[in-house]
């Protein structure tokens, strides 16, 4: 989703925050996957990553909670354990890497709450989202487990709440805000997964939101690109637009939708309509 | 491990909540007991989504979604794994990516003054997996056969 990566490149860019890309990095590694299949593979592919950063004298930034999660697992267990670490260096010496343990992995999202800091990202809002109820969807690899995130309350976080209230639109309580998209599993049980997304649109249709924000391309995909198949799947009727947080961003600091390029499968227009874009 | 068996997992579980059958609790039960063939004899232990809500819920810490981890190696092992789930190994393994850039993806790039993709470093990864000897898991996977499929 490459709207994803130029919409997060751009809403961070505004900050003065330079972006460059990482030089040969490969997947992360996809746990799902990768993990099942080998531990010590996924550390080796992670470690990897790690290094080319480090190699490059910069920390990791990631639009992917997903990413976000392994890299930063990642580099838990090899700074705490130095049986893997040493493990992990003779692996990397084999192609000429080394690894010291110096580069910290963030998501978008954390740069924006931690390190350039709400307050900031107020004062580039030139369109005001006012009226606009959000359903904010934290998802869970952001914040879970918090011994790999830092995060203080995995229960009741109120990060994301905030940035969406600094551009003027509302942050609409529902039940089941912190339920799981179930897109992992969408390819080993579709029924299950998409089960568990229904239940977001159901409560979130309750709670009067007229839309769903997520900080994640897996829940982006699984709530709109998969909401006609869920649809059907139920013979229901959901009409959840869904907007990624960095372009609801982008539309308050006043780039038009067109140049944002967000591809949505749910149409979007009545919302926008609604916020005067 | 401590676990006493209170099931708070279960309750916080999404998957649990649409599927009944799956439930961590008894899964760590069968553990406990060592029942691992009763496990892994359904394809139950893939439908975890690591929400990492029982990890972070359970109040003897224990980690219950690493534990799935470890049956899912147990399951890979036998050649039980996921025809889909496999792919995606595989095609980490011959490109360093799971998910390949389409064409309409590269222009579309273009299009959003995107800078060129720069390509995983397949040499590197590919050694990486044989010193861990991924392929021989993929392999060992495929040859066990009986891939579940959906």
């Amino acid at each position: 989703m490459p709207y994803i990566e130029a919409a997060d490149k751009r809403v961070l860019g505004a900050f003065g925050a330079e972006l460059v890309d990482m030089k040969g990095s490969s997947c992360c590694p996809e746990p799902y996957a990768v993990l099942a299949l080998g531990r010590e593979a996924w550390l080796g592919l992670a470690a990897r990553n790690l290094s080319i950063a480090e190699e490059m004298k910069q920390n990791i930034v990631t639009p992917c909670p997903g990413c976000y999660h392994t890299l930063r697992a990642a580099n838990r267990d090899l700074k705490k354990d130095p049986l893997q670490q040493e493990q992990m260096s003779k692996l990397l010496s084999k192609i000429g890497r080394q690894l010291k343990g110096e580069v910290e992995v963030e998501h978008t999202l954390t740069v924006l709450c931690n390190k350039i800091g709400l307050e900031k990202v107020e004062s580039v809002v030139k369109h005001k989202l006012s009226g606009l109820r959000v359903a904010v969807h934290y998802g869970c690899h952001l914040l879970k487990p918090s011994t790999v995130t830092g995060v203080d309350d995995t229960e009741r976080p109120t990060f994301l709440d905030r940035l969406v209230e600094s551009t003027g639109a509302e942050s609409v309580q529902y039940v089941r805000k912190m339920l799981c998209c179930g897109g992992p599993v969408s390819s080993v049980d579709e029924n299950a997964s998409f089960a568990m997304a229904r239940e977001k649109f159901l409560k979130i249709k309750q709670a009067g939101a007229d839309c769903l924000l997520v900080a994640c391309p897996a829940c982006m995909i699984q709530y709109d690109t998969n909401q006609p198949a869920i649809e059907k799947a139920f013979g229901e009727v959901y009409d959840v637009p869904v907007f990624y947080h960095t372009e609801l961003l982008s539309l308050a600091m006043g780039m038009p939708m067109a140049e944002i390029g967000f591809r949505h499968q749910v149409k979007v227009d009545g919302i926008l309509k609604r916020v005067n874009l | 491990m401590m676990c006493y068996q209170c099931g708070v997992c279960t309750g916080g579980c999404p998957v649990a909540y649409v599927k009944p059958e799956y439930n961590p609790r008894r899964m760590v039960e069968t553990v406990i007991l060592g029942r691992y063939d009763e496990i892994l004899s359904s394809d139950l232990v893939w439908l975890c989504t690591s929400c990492q809500s029982c990890l972070e819920r359970c109040p003897q810490r224990i980690e219950v979604s690493e534990l799935l981890i470890e049956l899912r190696n147990l399951a890979a092992e036998k050649g039980k794994i996921p025809k889909l789930l496999l792919e995606r190994a595989e095609r980490i393994a011959e490109t360093g990516q799971s998910t390949p850039v389409s064409r309409a993806g590269l222009i579309w790039r273009e299009k959003l003054n995107l800078s060129p993709i720069i390509p995983a470093n397949v040499h590197e990864v590919q050694a990486i997996l044989e010193a861990t000897n991924f392929p021989g898991w993929i392999n060992r996977a495929r040859n066990r056969g009986n891939d579940t499929t959906r």
